[in-house]
């Protein structure tokens, strides 16, 4: 994998002391707060409900067994011990201090990490398919693109005070795990008639409040032009997306008002000049990006002694539901859903971290990768070793076979953490999870995405989930909107709501009784997107609201 | 007045012409409305001393200068955000697209964007509130790395 040389930790480290310096100027009262809020965002730094948070970016989500061990020094050091794995493939601190931010990202220099760009309206952190260069179904491996974009877009002067926050995805195989489709610019990679690279640029993706599924704005294009079009699309973006609202900022808006075609012709136009500008693509440059991506030779180490192959039924299952195939028959991915019962989705404490560290080392290549599922992978473990991974993972509480599964949900903060959260996300999901504490249950249901965001700003991607629960905020009170039937895949969708808001007290059983009418009505082998493709809303309604329209009189669980 | 122009803090003639009190008053920067107004005066030949400057706001079209762009003896941009990032593009287009040569001056309160700024084609700066000059002139040096990915290919 890509590691920063130490021009590149060097310039970390200059970029910490430079926030120093701001920081201090902000202490002294020198810094206004406003103007020290825009550079403090572009450092990762937010102030949240009860502590400042500091958001690390993993780059496209991948990060070496050293720098997860620097995390959890981080976590101890400044935090209290855990660290939040996030949808967008970074990690956030949520109990630190202003005044200690700027040694943090000093500490994290070290390793070659940064907060640079993790917040504020810029080009955030890139992320793609958390299977990239492992997956049998791959066309083109992402993994050089999102390096060489992530370099292109890391303090781009032109572009570092855009509108909004504008993110990037990049995916290269036939299934989009990625979620192309709900970013700013969302990339497909794959290959020409002549095996030559090609380009499927999207535009005007996103979640948010107003859910947009992202239009293609070019097909076919050679990808060593990419950059030359990103340019174009963001100065446009960057020229004439609105500043008044910032409800309205976003390049999804621009490109509605605009209509795909227009925007299409203003790009086309601005591309000529960039791509006169750029000169030649400089091949060598890229040749060294994509070999830093090889495969790691992993050294033949012995199984430890007390470790005794048993072909018990829970490695069975945790073969079938939590290991993938690989493009190498002698390897499988492993996936570490971070999902175990009572933590918080995404969650992970510094012991984990740093056991998780020394079993990546040992199977894994060193490597580990975040997923936008808020879990983690290990890429390059041995068939052979995976008797003695699963042990390990068992060890850690990283074994619980349920990826995919209704348990393995994404979640944001929600109310426990951020100050934009209408309502509680995470004690939701604990009490789904006791009451649907049967993995065989779990397991009937099968594959299913649950996700769940505490306000419209959908950090938890609800829009595009099977079952997505928006929370909102009414009276002061917390109720919660149920959509489903979304997709994040090649065959995005944005989920239907089902009905009038739910209360918090009937949130859990509402949730349980959605899945009942789906076990009631699926064919067999149907997934829950396809039965509601099928059947629609119909039979969800009638079983969810049934009881309310008896009791109506007699409670205030639905609101209108 | 005081400007950093090229990275050292020296004075400049060409001043905004609200603040105008000097004998030379030629060498003004005038508003785009007025120095459109102006410019008949040298379409038509009447007048023939140096071009006023410019002063643009961020949501500038630098297509109405383009005729007189090797003319135009400065191009100050009201950076009254530096949060505004169309005011980088619009320095950008003129130096890039456009191929504007002389002085792109940047107003307002920019001490943490000097750099961009800069990158961006700005060349010389009028800082306002807060810190002094001479302070503000070391934060270009703050970080020295990029990833030259964006930038042009120099014409050498």
């Amino acid at each position: 994998m890509y590691q920063p040389d130490s021009p590149e930790k060097e310039f970390y480290q200059s970029r910490a002391d430079q926030f120093a310096n701001q920081v201090t100027r902000y202490l002294d009262g020198i810094l206004d707060a406003d103007v020290f809020q825009q550079l403090r965002l572009r450092n990762g730094l937010y102030v949240e409900r009860y502590s400042p948070m500091i958001r690390v970016a993993i780059p496209y989500g991948q990060m070496s067994s050293a720098q997860l061990r620097a995390l959890a020094d981080i976590a101890d050091r400044y935090d209290r011990g855990y660290g939040h794995f996030t949808t967008r493939q970074n990690i956030q601190f949520n109990w630190v201090t202003i005044e200690d931010s700027p040694d943090l990202l000093r500490d994290l220099a070290e390793v070659g990490m940064h907060a640079i760009q993790t917040s504020g309206s810029c080009v955030r952190n890139i992320t793609t398919d958390h299977l990239a260069g492992l997956s049998p179904d791959e066309m083109v491996d992402p993994r050089p693109w999102c390096e060489l974009i992530r370099q292109w877009s890391t303090l781009h002067p032109e572009f570092y005070w855009l509108p909004r926050k504008f993110k990037i995805a990049v995916s290269g195989a036939i299934e989009d795990r990625a979620a192309v489709r709900f970013h700013d610019i969302g990339i497909d990679l794959y290959r020409g008639p002549s095996n030559q690279t090609l380009a499927r640029i999207l535009v005007g993706g996103g979640m948010g409040r107003t859910p947009v599924v992202g239009k293609v704005l070019k097909e076919s294009q050679p990808a060593e032009n990419l950059l030359a079009w990103l340019q174009a699309i963001i100065h446009v973006y960057n020229k004439h997306g609105r500043r008044d609202n910032k409800y309205k900022a976003r390049i999804k808006i621009l490109v509605n008002n605009r209509g795909i075609d227009r925007f299409r012709e203003e790009v086309e136009s601005v591309y000529e000049k960039y791509s006169e500008l750029q000169g030649e693509w400089d091949e060598r440059r890229f040749i060294d990006i994509e070999n830093s991506f090889a495969r790691p030779e992993l050294g033949d180490h012995a199984i430890p002694d007390n470790i005794i192959p048993v072909h018990s039924d829970g490695f069975l299952k945790w073969i079938q539901v939590n290991t993938e195939a690989h493009t190498d028959p002698d390897r499988a991915i492993v996936q570490l859903p971070l999902k175990s019962k009572g933590a918080a989705p995404g969650d992970m404490d510094s012991e984990s971290m740093r056991n998780l560290a020394d079993i990546a080392d040992y199977y894994s290549g060193g490597e580990i990768r975040v997923t936008h599922r808020q879990n983690l992978v290990l890429p390059w473990v041995q068939k052979k070793r995976l008797h003695a991974v699963w042990h390990h993972l068992n060890e850690i509480r990283l074994a619980t076979p349920n990826l995919g599964m209704l348990t393995d949900s994404i979640v944001c903060p929600g109310l426990d953490y951020c100050s934009l959260a209408n309502a509680s996300t995470i004690p939701v999901i604990k009490e789904l999870g006791d009451a649907i504490d049967d993995l065989d249950r779990i397991h009937d249901i099968g594959k299913i995405s649950l996700k769940m965001s505490g306000c419209m700003n959908a950090c938890g991607h609800h829009h595009a989930a099977d079952i997505g629960i928006l929370g909102v905020d009414k009276k002061g009170k917390e109720w919660y909107q149920i959509t489903l039937g979304g997709n994040a895949g090649k065959r995005a969708r944005i989920g239907e709501r089902v009905g009038p808001a739910i209360s918090r007290q009937q949130i859990v059983a509402a949730i349980l009784n959605i899945l009942d009418t789906y076990l009631d009505i699926r064919e067999s082998g149907e997934s829950f997107g396809e039965c509601v493709r099928r059947t629609g809303l119909k039979p969800y309604q009638e079983n969810l609201y049934a009881d309310h329209k008896k009791s109506r009189n007699h409670t205030d669980s639905v609101a209108a | 007045m005081q400007i950093i122009k090229n990275r050292e803090i020296t004075r400049t003639a060409w001043l905004p012409d609200r603040s105008t009190q000097q004998a030379n008053s030629s060498q003004r920067i005038l508003p785009l409305d007025s120095w459109l107004e102006q410019l008949d005066f040298f379409r038509t030949g009447e007048r023939s001393e140096p071009l006023p400057g410019v002063m643009l706001q961020p949501d500038a079209n630098p297509e109405l200068l383009k005729e007189w762009l090797t003319k135009i003896p400065v191009i100050a941009i009201n950076v009254e955000n530096f949060a505004d990032g169309r005011v980088y593009s619009l320095a950008f287009e003129l130096r890039q697209f456009y191929g504007y040569a002389a002085e792109i001056r940047a107003i307002g309160a920019i001490y943490d964007n000097l750099s961009m700024l800069e990158q961006c084609g700005f060349d010389a700066f009028v800082l306002q509130g807060g810190l002094s000059a001479e302070e503000a002139i070391g934060y270009f040096n703050e970080i020295e790395f990029d990833y030259s990915l964006w930038k042009p290919d120099s014409p050498d």
